[in-house]
């Protein structure tokens, strides 16, 4: 017979493992539809932008320099939803009955905020192919 | 050095049976502080002229030089950083960034171009009182009539201090007297400077405001 760590034990109690499990694809599958969600209002938002890129492509702007920003946007908007999100989980956490067990883990937070960050710069990266196709001699011409 | 010089510049569309010459054999020369009217019906070339004196567009054969830059076979990166620091473009319908004030519009054309700071702050500043916004500079484009906002789109093409500057039909979306007015002040601006400039137009009201006038028709230049 073996000693057991303590997680060891937890983690062999019945039904512990599933329950952690499905958690995890909980968590998995919100940050996927947040990359989704990501993906398409940054492609919304590009398709809105595409005369204005070819104005900027006109005078001068690198292809590079405007999907720099679109990344460094869809970052920002990821930090400002992490900042609410987080601060109406804490919120939530004061409210709620102490009988439902809720743990806040810094680890966990910063696995979120990670999580997320990558999430927001792969959803926007979808964007990068239209605007390095944008043709800047469409700003000339047509109204 | 003339600011701009194309020879026997040929620019053709599409290939086979759907193939359409925009140019054809067009030579150019604007001297380096001359403004010069390019004039003809839509569908003459002009845009096209325009585009390939730009930068924006490449020709199928002939040279293009704007003052010692020999474009004709620059590559898409060195078209990018040829356009943001030798020329400067007005279009049409002034395109101007909608979320930024007048002031920062210019500031723009300035940070493309790596020359933010107080330096580029203060050129801003100058340019648009020059131009008479002195009090809209913190006006967005929403904020100032068609005629303001292709001003600002002037002060715009001219903060890199460019060697030439396009004007696509810069009067077009504008009434008589407006278009009239930006037109003089075009040519305040690029005589001031010693700037050559090529304006497009298809109004011949508006031609009297250039040294001189150049006709296409058909993709074929007539002085």
């Amino acid at each position: 017979m073996s000693a057991l760590t303590l997680d060891q034990a937890i983690a062999s109690l019945p039904g512990v493992t599933q329950q952690q499990s499905v958690f995890t694809a909980v968590i998995g599958v919100t940050l996927a539809v947040a990359g989704i969600v990501v993906a398409l209002f940054f492609a919304l938002l590009t398709l809105e932008r595409v005369g204005l890129f070819g104005v900027l492509k006109a005078i001068g702007s690198p292809s590079r320099s405007l999907a720099g920003g679109l990344v460094l946007q869809a970052l920002l908007i990821a930090g400002g939803a992490f900042v609410l999100g987080g601060a109406m989980t804490w919120g939530l956490s004061r409210v709620i009955p102490k009988t439902v067990p809720l743990q806040l883990l810094p680890r966990r937070v910063v696995i979120t905020a990670v999580g997320l960050a990558v999430t927001a710069v792969i959803g926007s990266a979808i964007s990068f192919r239209r605007i390095i196709r944008i043709d800047p001699a469409t700003a000339v011409g047509g109204s | 050095m003339p600011a701009l010089e194309l020879k026997d510049v040929r620019k053709v569309y599409g290939r086979g049976d759907t193939e359409v010459v925009a140019l054809d054999h067009a030579t150019l020369t604007v001297g380096d502080d001359e403004m010069v009217g390019l004039v003809g019906p839509s569908g003459s070339g002009k845009t096209t002229l325009l585009s390939i004196a730009g930068g924006l567009l490449a020709p199928t054969s002939g040279t293009v030089r704007v003052g010692p830059h020999e474009i004709s076979d620059y590559d898409t990166r060195d078209l990018t950083r040829f356009r943001r620091e030798f020329v400067g473009f007005v279009f049409q319908g002034a395109n101007l960034v909608p979320f930024l004030t007048a002031k920062e519009n210019l500031l723009v054309a300035a940070d493309i171009a790596g020359r933010s700071g107080a330096d580029a702050n203060r050129r801003a500043v100058q340019l648009l009182e020059e131009l008479g916004l002195g009090g809209r500079m913190n006006n967005t484009p929403s904020q100032l009539s068609g005629g303001e906002k292709q001003r600002v789109a002037i002060g715009r093409a001219l903060m890199n201090e460019p060697e030439l500057v396009l004007f696509d039909e810069p009067a077009s979306a504008l009434d008589t007297k407006l278009g009239e007015q930006v037109m003089e002040l075009i040519r305040q601006e690029v005589k001031g400077r010693g700037t050559a400039a090529v304006v497009v137009t298809h109004d011949t009201r508006m031609t009297h405001f250039a040294d001189r006038t150049v006709e296409i028709t058909d993709g074929r230049l007539a002085a």
